[in-house]
Formats: structure tokens, C-alpha cells, sequence
């Protein structure tokens, strides 16, 4: 900011120059009155941008010569920072190796649409995008070189991340010593904002984060079935799986005072058997059993809970279930409570011109990524990029130049954008996005040749989300329930 | 009652797949002397491999022909590894073989990766349309059984040909002393190469029977690697027996640990395998070896 000078200062300077300047010339004439003859010659000097040196002589005929002379230091008009030549360097760290590639590859993809169609727009004013993509396979260790290369060597102008919670949490206090813009998508960690950096300036986040998304699920399992009391879980035997049982039990307590847990198997992550974990929990007679996996685990174990009558015997929910079931193609069973943080016919398309034309696209260009339409991360992608150019042009509204990171963090901060989820919003207090999640019954569509969610609601976030400062414990716990 | 014949079919199912996996590594350790770390890599490309053949042929009876497919594919990719670069360090230290091991591994799951993509290949029809019986009042997948029948079946194959047929007898001659074998007239680098068809191909069959009631998805090589060698250190590394007995007692355990125990599921294999080393440090069937 050393150099700059705000528009505010300039103008108090320049007024309080030409006040000064006026004063003197008046009353040096009226001093000088009483003859007739009168000269008065201003003269008005710039010594350099920022001194201004004005001379006033007030001569009469007869009388004396006054001369006045002020030096005043104004702020000359700063001029707008040109908008640079050279296209935008974006940094991308996201996960295309190992198995969470299959959560990130998709994300890419709609990245690399959304940029080539933002380009060929024209840009972010004027200046096209160029991507630098990095793979970290998952290693924060290996996420945080690739962050320092980005910003050391090739000289990132913004840097966006997708990510697991681990690599969120190393990357967030480096990312502020930085100071480079960095937009997290995902990397959901709770405790990203709650602990590691409660006051974050330079690193933002799209994604709903895990609490989120717990407490959505949970008020939605409550929604569904208000009457269940019994509740068994099959999760990855994780941090993710535990964190995610946790709230929903804790909320759901709050809910259901006298709920109670009667079953909990945890598997390992990719799993290829669930047999003997959905015997034990079926064993115990649940109301309503959540499945707390993803990806091809979450599949596999609905797969095998159909061979032991799983869905027949009671109420199925799943955190994640809104993503991925359309791996099961039209044999999904019908009725599971799915969540998720967006999918891809919410808002309905005839509703919402932006969701259609973003699956439109994305299902012509990648039939056969991710089923064919866009996951949460594709989500995610879009409004990173989206995000990032309105905040440029906000910014460049109000200052008239390229804005400096700053700048754009200033114009980030509660700015609102639509995305193909609907309207979402930065808040300002913790720079964590706010939008809907999402929640349905699992539907077979012949359509789209797998289940889909119908009916299909969304949570809003003020619902969901603990208000900026507050854990989400505490906030839960403080709930008054009537 | 009805959970614990529950518990016991859920833990033969999973003692059938570790079988499988386990036998083919301990029959190419026992021959060759090699501990293939790329066992797992094969095992995730044979389930590919058939994920995308009954994929493209669900609608017709052929779908079944994925899985002598993807063995045989995966058998071929066994005689290449062999041929190719494990034939170069028969002689070398232990060291070099796990390096070059875990290299083939390494670049195996590369391969699978970019030829595949990185999403989940789902087949679910197969094991659905096989059916759900009653078992006691409550449902059970048939597929389960077929995959237990099959594994048996392969058991039964594999004891006949190493202790009923001729080239059963040349195989554990090698075993026993290679250059004896030698010696007497038989071309042990055929019978290694052999080997190595099997045990891969044990590999790859094991892959495709998984994918119809899982899914082909990257990261299960690793898995499938960790506890085959914690099922042929139980039984004794190199002893197909041991690999049966010890599959079939990690399966019953898991099945009900997770029923007793569900916090330390991973590590009750883990604590059952310390206490066999303890006791019984060459495995239960285990004999002494000598290490190339």
C-alpha cells in the first residue's frame, strides 16, 4: 500500500491546496485595493508530482508589492495501476493421483471448462487465465512445496486448492505468511477455521465444510423420520468417518432426547467387504442406519447391503450418498436419504438458467466423468474462478486499476455469487462460503439411467452453519428446542 | 443363531477372496524365492480388467467369460514380469528383488490409473441379478456363495495339480532344490515362468471375482497386499495349506471382531498374527527358509 494513494487523500490535498491558494490571491486583492491599478500574478510551480509551490504577487500601483508565497505538499492524483499485458497466473494444487483422485479429477475439469470459456470472453478484464496445475497426490508435505513453488518460481498471481482436510490445515498458515490469494475449495476440515486460522485474511473456502454438512444431514434425517429412535452407523474408520458420527449424533440428540445408539461398525477406508459389518449392525435392529463413506466404499456397501436386505429391513441415510449414488445405476434402491453439499439438479434446471447450462456442458464435454454430470467439486471449481473474476471487476470498479490482492480480498469478502448451486456467499468474519446443502430421496430415474434424488430439498445455511466465532459444539449444544 | 451363521458365511466370503489373493503369492514365493510386492498391482488390474469386460457385456450370457479373461490377461502379464525383469535377479540379493518388486507395483498402478481413469468402475447387476436367498429368515446374496464355490473349486484344482499330476511333481522338485532340479534334467526357468503364470493369474481371478460385489477402483492393491502377507505369515510363507488355514482363520476372526470388537477391527488381524509369530515364528505350516 506504501506508494498508493487513495483517491480521499488526493482530493483533500488538492482542496486544500486551491482553498489556501484562493485565500491568499482574495485577500492579497483586497489588501491591495485602494489603487486602482492592480496586478496580480499567480504563479503555480510544480517541483515534483507531489510539491506544489504557488506563488501569489499582488502588486499595485503605488503601494507595496505583497507577495505570498505557500508550498503545499498535495497528493497528486495517483494514476491507476495499468491493467497488466500478461495473462493471469492461477495456481492449481488438487489430487490426481491415489484414490482421492476420483473426488479432484472431475473438479479439474469443470476448472479448465469455466477458464476456457472465461477466456475466450475476453478474460478477467482483458487478461486470459493461464492455469499451473500441480498434483499432490494427497501429501502435504508434497502440497506445500508444490504452494511454495507456485508462488517462488512461477510467480502465481492467485492460487486455488483442492484438497484433504490434512493438506488444508498445513497449507492454511503458510498460505497466510504468503500473502497470495488462496481460494480452498476442498479440504473441510472443521477445525480449518475453528482453530488453525480463526481469523484468516489471504485463504478462502467454497465448500461446505464437514460440520456443515453434518448437522444438514442430521436435520434432515430428523425431517425424514421424526420418529426414529434407534440409530447404527457403518463408517470409515477415519478421522472424517468419527467427526461425522460425532455430529449427527450430537445433533441428533439434541433433536431426539431420548435417541440411542445401537450399533457402530468401522470398516477401513476402501474396504471390499461389508458383509460382516451390515450383519452386526442389522443384527442390532436399527430404525435408521447411516452409511459415513464415499466414493466406491459407499457404493460397494449399499451394493452389499441389497444382498442382506439391508433397505428392507430399515431406513437407510448417507452424508455423502447425493455424489455417488449414481454408481449404482438403475439397481439403487429406492429411498435412501442422500445429502450432499450440491447436485447437479439443484436448483431445478427450468429455474435456474446457470445450472443447466453448466451440466449441458459439462455432460457434452465429459460424458463419462462422474456419471456424466458434475460432482460438488466441479461445483466448487466454477464459483473459485467466478468468484476470483467478480471480485477483480468489483474492485477495479471502485479504484479504476488493476487491483492489488488487497484490494480483491476487500471486494471478496461478503461478495455474493451465483453459482450453478445457487447464490452463495463469502462471509466476511471467517471467509468460509456459505450456500445450501442439499438432501433428497433416492429415486431409479430411467432418464438418466440411475438414481437420482426425488423429491430433492435444500438446507439453507442458516440452519446449518454455527455464526462466525462459534464452534459448532457450543452452538448446537445452545440450541432451544421447543 | 441366525447372526452367527450370519457371522460364519460372512467369514468363509472373506476368507474365499483372501485365499485367492494369498495363495497366488505364496505359490510364486514357494517356487521362486521372489515376494512379489506387485501381487496387489495385478490383483487391481485383474478387477479392471473385468469390470470393463462384464461392463460391455452385461446384456449377454458371455458376461461370464470376464473372469477367465482377466485371468488369463493378468497370467500373460505374470509370464511378461517374469521374462521380462524378475529372470535377471534370481541371484541377486533379497534387496534387489523387493526394490524391483515394488518398482513393478509402482508403475502396474500407474498404467491401471491412466488407462482406466481415475473414477470407480461400478458393476452392480451381476451380483444383484445372481439373487438373495433365505438363509434362516434372513436374506443372503447368492453371488457370496458362488464366489466360496469357486474359490473351492480353484483350491481343489490347484492341490491336484501340484500333488496328482506330473507337472505338480517338477514344480515342488524346484521348490525344494533348485539346482538339484536341475541336475536331474528339468528346465527350472520353464517351471518358474510357470509359476508365475499361476500365481498371477490367482491374482487376477481373485480381482474379477471382487468387482461384481465391489468395485474396480483404484487404492485396493495396497489393501489386498497387506493382508495377504498377513495371512501367509499366519500360515507359513510359502505353504498353500497355510495360506488356507490362515485365510480362513483371518476371515472367521474379522468377521467377529467387527461383531465384538468393532474399535480395534484392523488391529485384531494384526494382534493374531503377532501371537502365531510369538509362538510360532516360521508360521503355522511354515518351513524353515532360507532367504536367496
Amino acid at each position: 500500500m506504501g506508494e498508493r494513494i487513495s483517491r480521499r487523500d488526493f482530493l483533500k490535498g488538492l482542496v486544500g491546496g486551491l482553498i489556501v491558494g484562493g485565500v491568499i490571491g482574495v485577500a492579497g486583492g483586497y489588501v491591495a485595493a485602494p489603487g486602482k491599478e492592480k496586478t496580480i500574478t499567480a504563479t503555480k510551480t510544480v517541483t515534483s508530482e507531489k510539491t506544489v509551490t504557488k506563488t501569489v504577487t499582488a502588486a499595485t500601483s503605488g503601494a507595496k508589492t505583497v507577495t505570498e508565497t505557500t508550498t503545499t505538499t498535495v497528493t497528486a492524483k495517483p494514476k491507476p495501476r495499468e491493467i497488466p499485458s500478461k495473462p493471469i497466473k492461477l495456481g492449481v494444487i488438487t489430487i490426481l493421483t491415489g484414490p482421492g483422485a476420483m473426488l479432484f479429477d472431475p473438479g479439474l475439469k469443470a476448472l479448465q471448462m469455466e477458464v476456457e470459456k472465461i477466456n475466450a470472453q475476453g478474460g478477467i478484464l482483458g487478461r486470459k487465465i493461464e492455469l499451473v496445475v500441480k498434483d499432490s497426490g494427497g501429501k502435504p508435505d508434497k502440497c506445500i512445496e508444490h504452494y511454495k513453488r507456485l508462488v517462488t518460481e512461477e510467480q502465481a498471481d492467485f492460487i486455488t486448492v483442492g484438497a484433504t482436510s490434512a493438506e488444508a490445515c498445513a497449507l492454511a498458515p503458510i498460505a497466510e505468511e504468503s500473502k497470495v490469494l488462496t481460494i480452498i475449495q476442498e479440504g473441510t476440515a472443521t477445525k480449518l477455521f475453528e482453530e488453525v486460522d480463526p481469523h484468516p485474511k489471504y485463504v478462502f473456502r467454497i465448500n461446505n465444510y464437514d460440520a456443515l454438512d453434518a448437522i444438514s444431514h442430521a436435520i434432515a434425517i430428523h425431517k425424514a423420520w421424526p420418529k426414529a429412535k434407534k440409530f447404527a452407523v457403518i463408517g470409515a474408520d477415519y478421522v472424517w468417518g468419527h467427526d461425522e458420527w460425532n455430529i449427527i449424533t450430537t445433533v441428533l440428540k439434541k433433536l431426539v432426547p431420548d435417541m440411542e445408539i445401537v450399533a457402530e461398525a468401522w470398516p477401513p477406508l476402501f474396504a471390499k467387504d461389508y458383509s460382516a459389518h451390515i450383519s452386526k449392525v442389522l443384527a442390532a435392529k436399527p430404525d435408521v442406519v447411516e452409511l459415513c463413506l464415499w466414493g466406491g466404499d459407499l457404493v460397494t456397501c449399499i451394493k452389499q447391503g441389497i444382498g442382506y436386505g439391508l433397505f428392507k429391513q430399515c431406513k437407510v441415510a448417507s452424508v455423502t450418498g447425493g455424489e455417488y449414488v449414481w454408481g449404482l445405476g438403475t439397481e439403487c434402491p429406492e429411498g435412501i436419504l442422500c445429502s450432499t453439499r450440491y447436485y447437479f439438479l439443484y436448483p431445478p434446471w427450468d429455474r435456474w438458467h446457470i445450472n443447466k447450462e453448466f451440466n449441458e456442458e459439462f455432460h457434452k464435454r465429459y460424458p463419462d466423468s462422474h456419471g456424466g454430470y458434475p460432482g460438488f467439486n466441479c461445483n466448487s471449481a466454477y464459483t473459485a474462478i467466478h468468484a476470483l473474476k467478480l471480485a477483480i471487476e468489483k474492485a477495479y470498479a471502485i479504484t479504476g486499476g488493476w487491483p492489488t490482492t488487497e484490494e480483491i480480498i476487500a471486494a471478496m469478502e461478503n461478495l455474493m455469487v451465483p453459482t450453478p448451486g445457487g447464490y452463495r456467499y463469502f462471509r466476511k468474519e471467517d471467509h468460509q462460503m456459505l450456500g445450501y446443502a442439499v438432501s433428497g430421496f433416492t429415486k431409479v430415474s430411467k432418464e438418466f439411467g440411475f438414481a437420482i434424488l426425488d423429491p430433492v430439498w435444500a438446507v439453507p445455511p442458516e440452519e446449518m452453519a454455527p455464526p462466525p466465532g462459534k464452534k459448532w459444539k457450543e452452538w448446537v449444544e445452545s440450541w432451544k428446542i421447543e | 443363531m441366525i447372526e452367527m451363521t450370519r457371522f460364519i458365511l460372512d467369514g468363509f466370503f472373506y476368507a474365499s477372496i483372501l485365499f485367492l489373493i494369498s495363495s497366488g503369492l505364496t505359490l510364486i514365493f514357494s517356487v521362486a524365492g521372489i515376494i512379489n510386492l506387485a501381487h496387489g498391482a495385478l490383483y487391481m488390474l485383474g478387477a479392471y480388467i473385468a469390470a470393463v469386460l462384464i461392463k460391455s457385456l452385461i446384456n449377454t450370457p458371455y458376461a461370464i467369460l470376464a473372469f477367465p479373461i482377466a485371468a488369463l490377461i493378468i497370467g500373460l502379464i505374470g509370464i511378461i514380469i517374469e521374462r521380462g525383469f524378475i529372470k535377471w535377479i534370481y541371484e541377486r540379493e533379497f534387496v534387489y528383488q523387493l526394490l524391483l518388486t515394488f518398482g513393478l507395483a509402482l508403475v502396474l498402478s500407474d498404467i491401471t490409473r491412466i488407462t482406466f481413469g481415475t473414477e470407480p468402475i461400478y458393476v452392480t447387476k451381476l451380483y444383484i441379478h445372481a439373487g438373495i436367498i433365505d438363509i434362516l429368515g434372513s436374506p443372503y446374496p447368492v453371488y457370496n456363495f458362488i464366489v466360496m464355490a469357486v474359490t473351492f473349486l480353484i483350491g481343489g484344482l490347484m492341490w491336484f495339480i501340484m500333488y496328482k499330476t506330473r507337472a505338480g511333481k517338477i514344480i515342488r522338485a524346484c521348490a525344494l532344490d533348485r539346482e538339484m532340479s536341475e541336475a536331474i534334467g528339468i528346465n527350472t526357468s520353464r517351471v518358474f515362468t510357470l509359476t508365475f503364470f499361476m500365481g498371477s493369474a490367482l491374482a487376477g481371478i481373485s480381482g474379477a471375482l471382487v468387482v461384481p460385489q465391489s468395485a474396480a477402483m483404484l487404492g485396493i492393491d495396497a489393501d489386498a497386499l497387506i493382508e495377504s502377507f498377513i495371512v501367509i505369515v499366519i500360515g507359513g510363507v510359502g505353504s498353500i495349506k497355510g495360506a488356507f488355514i490362515g485365510s480362513l482363520l483371518i476371515g472367521l476372526i474379522r468377521a467377529f471382531g467387527i461383531a465384538l470388537f468393532p474399535e480395534i477391527e484392523l488391529a485384531i488381524v494384526y494382534l493374531v498374527m503377532a501371537a502365531v509369530l510369538l509362538i510360532r515364528p516360521r508360521g503355522l505350516f511354515g518351513k524353515e527358509y532360507r532367504v536367496a
